[in-house]
């Protein structure tokens, strides 16, 4: 053991304290959904130009979900968005970053634009768009908890309209049911594996402010 | 309550320390008592055993407010009673006004405790009262705490005055207003062309903001210490903090609409340019500790207004009005309620316990996703007014619910761009016709002054605060321009209703804005300089400091707004509170997406910049931020208050945020000569 691990703590209860957090380090690094972790989109789903049709697919936008202008009793869907309800659509957005729903598995946000949810100040209040669609991930990821990743995503599934409630308490009127192979490409990387305890010294003793 | 003394040691080595300190808990554990950690309302006599002014808590006589405590009680015992006195006089509650909560709370994990209340209290005698809790344990063990409050005298004789108008400039300190004079009336030779409106008001004093929990406050102790005249903590409005989780069951402090509207029957009206949920409308009626709690908060606009007296509500925020009813059943069929973009939702609405029901005489509640509430007000006598039309054409009404748009409604320079023909912005967030602050004020003070017994107003120019955390220099000018129509509006009134008080004020400051002088070059030379831009090209070669600023000079078109904001040689705003930020000194054609808007992130709002450390990104030169995030901060900078009308020569000075409450106190109860 070296000294700059033992810089500043006591004897023994420095020992017990490394320990306890090496035990740790597993459940984190299986944990994706940690404040701040941070994920690439999956490369299958990232979004570099022109998407190429796919059969029997729609593609929809969320500039088709709404009439304008909004009449006196708020929003109204548009035909096209109501007849896509039940079949499969590709939608292109944003995952919404959200610390709030570290509990809540197998479920992201897409919006047309990066915006976070906070339980801070406004909180229900949040940012989350009238068009925000939630997608639910396949039976077989029903489990995973996501991390965030940032940037355009393409995403295909079945659509399905109406209010519901959601596992994270609020209620949503669009979801996408994601494919099942589009789903798989949310599980975690291989590369998600803990760090060996000589290598978690090594970054204790890392000088670098970075740790 | 006697509190424990901090002890000095003698330095000793960490394990003995720790040792020792093992040994304190070992000793605190055998000798286990009761404590109180929070009473309430608020003192520095329970806080650091401090007697001394300035008492935290102050009333007007008869104004109500709720008593509790947080009891922390041994472990394995239980609260087996507990008594509220003032000035050792032990209160007699009415019935079903106390309440004992053991559950729901937010101390940490294991610790047994009990939140006691009783709830509208009130005191019509004069002076500062000692307010003492007395809990016992179910094994006999009692505690006792103690703090005090103040009931501030109220001078009488008097005329009082009927009417109440709060111009609420959101985040509007002393270089909005300059900026603004600045911008719409012009100087030269050193001299303003002519003041702004409420320049003309003959009374002037300086504002602290404060909240009870920071130097900085937000928007909704802001606003509640105004009418509350009290300190409330960021995020809530009219209630103090507590130890639970509901966020509706804090204790409450009586607004100055309920006082008013139960003492003397008048009216209540809140006009905003924001969501009608936002913090500076709810907390001049609605009691939460969650300002985003939106379902419940306009919920509360409508169920209580047999205490507030609600006659007007107008601004944004139709999606918490709009029922959320289309629930997929089991069997996958829905019940056929078109989705609509209601935002309602359980956990953002209101079920109120019974001991504030009984106190306070407010309605219960319902966690109601499915309610109707444009319906529901209109059921309780409201005309309702979507746009600009509507309001129009509810000219007469009684009561009147305007909701302009889904969430914060556009900007002056973007609801002016479309009635020039040179903007589509509001088109493209989907409501074409909205009004402007100065045509709501008019139409709020119409059907308010249909009240015998006078009322309180609060219009809000809510979006130079918005505009000025975006660092949207032009827009928030603009807002400021627009807000001072609202302030002639009221002046106006004034002038021929004169038992009317007038206050024009802000909540706090925002994003710490600062004229720093002018442009050196005509706007094509500053286009050219985005090109390349750099602070060698956009800073040094621009920034016309001291005599170099001259006098610029805006055309202002019949309209009452500047034909462009991008004049030759125009004013240059910084910002000492600011976050990331490219600069380009250029008016933004478009807005900053607001995510709350139904279209954003559509064609053509797609195009628009997302935030200010992405706008202007290749075009103007960055300068870095003193704060983290992507938007700049309120500061605690004192803000600037005028006043005009009857009780006007009161607000003179350096005061608090919460004296200006007992200053409308004394002139709409006890009268001013």
């Amino acid at each position: 053991m070296n000294d700059l691990v033992l810089r500043g703590c006591a004897g023994p209860l420095s020992v017990v304290a490394l320990v306890v957090a090496f035990a740790a380090l597993p459940a984190l690094a299986h944990n994706p959904a940690q404040p701040n972790a941070v994920r690439p989109v999956p490369m299958a789903l990232q979004v570099r130009g022109k998407l190429a049709p796919l059969a029997d697919t729609t593609d929809l936008k969320f500039g088709d979900f709404f009439k304008r202008p909004v009449g006196p009793r708020g929003l109204e869907v548009t035909p096209l968005l109501r007849s896509l309800d039940g079949r499969r659509v590709r939608i292109v957005g944003y995952m919404v970053r959200q610390d709030s729903t570290l509990g809540v598995t197998g479920l992201l946000v897409l919006a047309p634009l990066p915006v976070t949810m906070g339980e801070e100040d406004e909180s229900f209040a949040d940012d989350l768009p009238a068009s925000a669609v939630y997608v639910h991930l396949a039976e077989a990821q029903q489990a995973q908890r996501l991390p965030h990743m940032p940037g355009l995503m393409a995403l295909t599934g079945i659509l399905q309209i109406g209010a519901a409630a959601e596992p994270d308490g609020r209620r949503s009127m669009v979801r996408l049911l994601l494919d099942d192979t589009v789903s798989r490409e949310f599980e975690p990387p291989a590369s998600a594996n803990p760090p060996s305890f000589s290598v978690f010294l090594e970054r204790l003793n890392d000088p670098t402010p970075s740790r | 309550m006697t509190r424990p003394r901090p002890v000095d040691h003698p330095l000793r080595p960490r394990t003995t320390q720790a040792l020792a300190l093992l040994g304190l808990v070992l000793a605190a554990g055998a000798l286990a008592a009761p404590t109180v950690s929070r009473l309430t309302p608020p003192s520095e006599l329970f806080a650091s055993n401090n007697p001394a002014p300035p008492y935290i808590a102050r009333f007007l006589p008869g104004q109500r407010f709720d008593l509790q405590a947080t009891v922390r009680l041994d472990a394995g015992a239980t609260l087996a009673g507990f008594q509220f006195s003032v000035d050792g006089i032990a209160l007699k509650p009415a019935p079903a006004t106390t309440s004992v909560v053991t559950t729901g709370l937010t101390l940490p994990a294991g610790t047994n405790a009990a939140v006691v209340s009783q709830r509208a209290f009130s005191s019509s005698k004069p002076g500062v009262h000692r307010l003492s809790l007395k809990a016992t344990q179910s094994d006999g063990q009692v505690v006792t705490a103690t703090g005090n409050f103040e009931v501030v005298r109220i001078g009488s004789g008097g005329r009082k005055v009927k009417n109440v108008i709060i111009l609420l400039g959101d985040g509007m300190g002393s270089t909005h207003r300059t900026a603004a004079r600045i911008m719409g009336h012009g100087y030269a030779q050193g001299k303003a062309g002519s003041p702004l409106a409420m320049d003309t008001f003959p009374i002037t004093g300086m504002v602290m903001t404060s909240s009870l929990d920071g130097i900085v406050t937000d928007s909704a102790p802001g606003m509640s210490n105004y009418v509350t005249g009290n300190k409330a903590a960021n995020n809530q409005e009219g209630v103090w903090p507590d130890d639970t989780s509901d966020a509706f069951d804090n204790p409450r402090a009586e607004y100055l609409a309920e006082y008013l509207h139960r003492t003397q029957g008048k009216a209540l009206g809140v006009v905003t340019t924001a969501d009608v949920f936002d913090a500076t409308p709810a907390s001049m009626g609605v009691h939460t500790s969650n300002r985003g709690n939106g379902t419940g908060i306009v919920d509360q606009f409508l169920d209580d207004r047999g205490l507030t007296g609600l006659a007007v509500l107008m601004g944004g925020g139709r999606k918490w009005f709009l029922p959320n009813t289309d629930e997929l059943k089991p069997d996958g069929a829905r019940n056929g309620q078109p989705m609509n973009g209601s935002q309602r939702d359980a956990r953002s609405d209101y079920v109120l316990p019974a001991d504030i029901v009984a106190g306070w005489g407010a309605a219960k509640g319902a966690k109601d996703a499915s309610r109707d509430l444009i319906a529901d007000f209109q059921t309780a006598g409201f005309s309702y007014a979507p746009d600009k039309a509507g309001l129009d054409a509810a000219a007469g009404a009684d009561k009147l619910l305007g909701l302009f748009a889904y969430s914060n409604m556009n900007v002056a320079f973007d609801k002016i761009g479309k009635r020039r023909g040179n903007s589509t912005v509001v088109d493209d967030y989907g409501f074409p016709d909205q009004p402007m602050l100065d045509e709501m004020a008019a139409a709020a003070l119409k059907v308010l002054s249909k009240n015998k017994r006078g009322f309180v107003a609060m219009i809000e120019g809510a979006s130079i605060d918005k505009q000025s955390h975006l660092m949207d220099t032009d827009r928030w000018l603009l807002e400021m321009l627009e807000f001072d129509r609202a302030v002639q509006v009221a002046k106006d009134f004034a002038l021929k209703n004169p038992d009317t008080l007038v206050i024009v004020t802000a909540d706090h400051e925002c994003s710490g804005a600062a004229i720093i002088g002018a442009s050196t070059k005509p706007v094509s030379t500053i286009q050219q300089a985005t090109a390349n831009p750099s602070a060698a090209t956009l800073r040094d070669g621009i920034v016309g400091v001291y005599q170099a600023s001259k006098f610029p000079k805006y055309t202002i078109a019949a309209d009452g707004y500047p034909q462009t904001t991008d004049v030759d040689y125009k004013m240059l705003i910084g910002y000492g509170a600011n976050s990331d930020r490219y600069e380009t000194w250029l008016a933004n054609v478009t807005p900053t997406q607001d995510s709350q808007q139904p279209f954003v992130g559509q064609p053509p709002l797609n195009a628009a910049p997302g935030n200010p450390a992405l706008r202007n990104a290749t075009t103007g030169f960055l300068i870095t931020g003193q704060v983290p995030g992507d938007s700049a901060v309120h500061t605690a900078t004192d803000v600037p208050l005028s006043a005009m009308g009857r009780g006007s020569a009161a607000f003179t000075g350096v005061m608090d945020n919460t004296d200006v409450f007992f200053k409308i106190g004394q002139a709409a109860v006890g009268g001013v000569r």
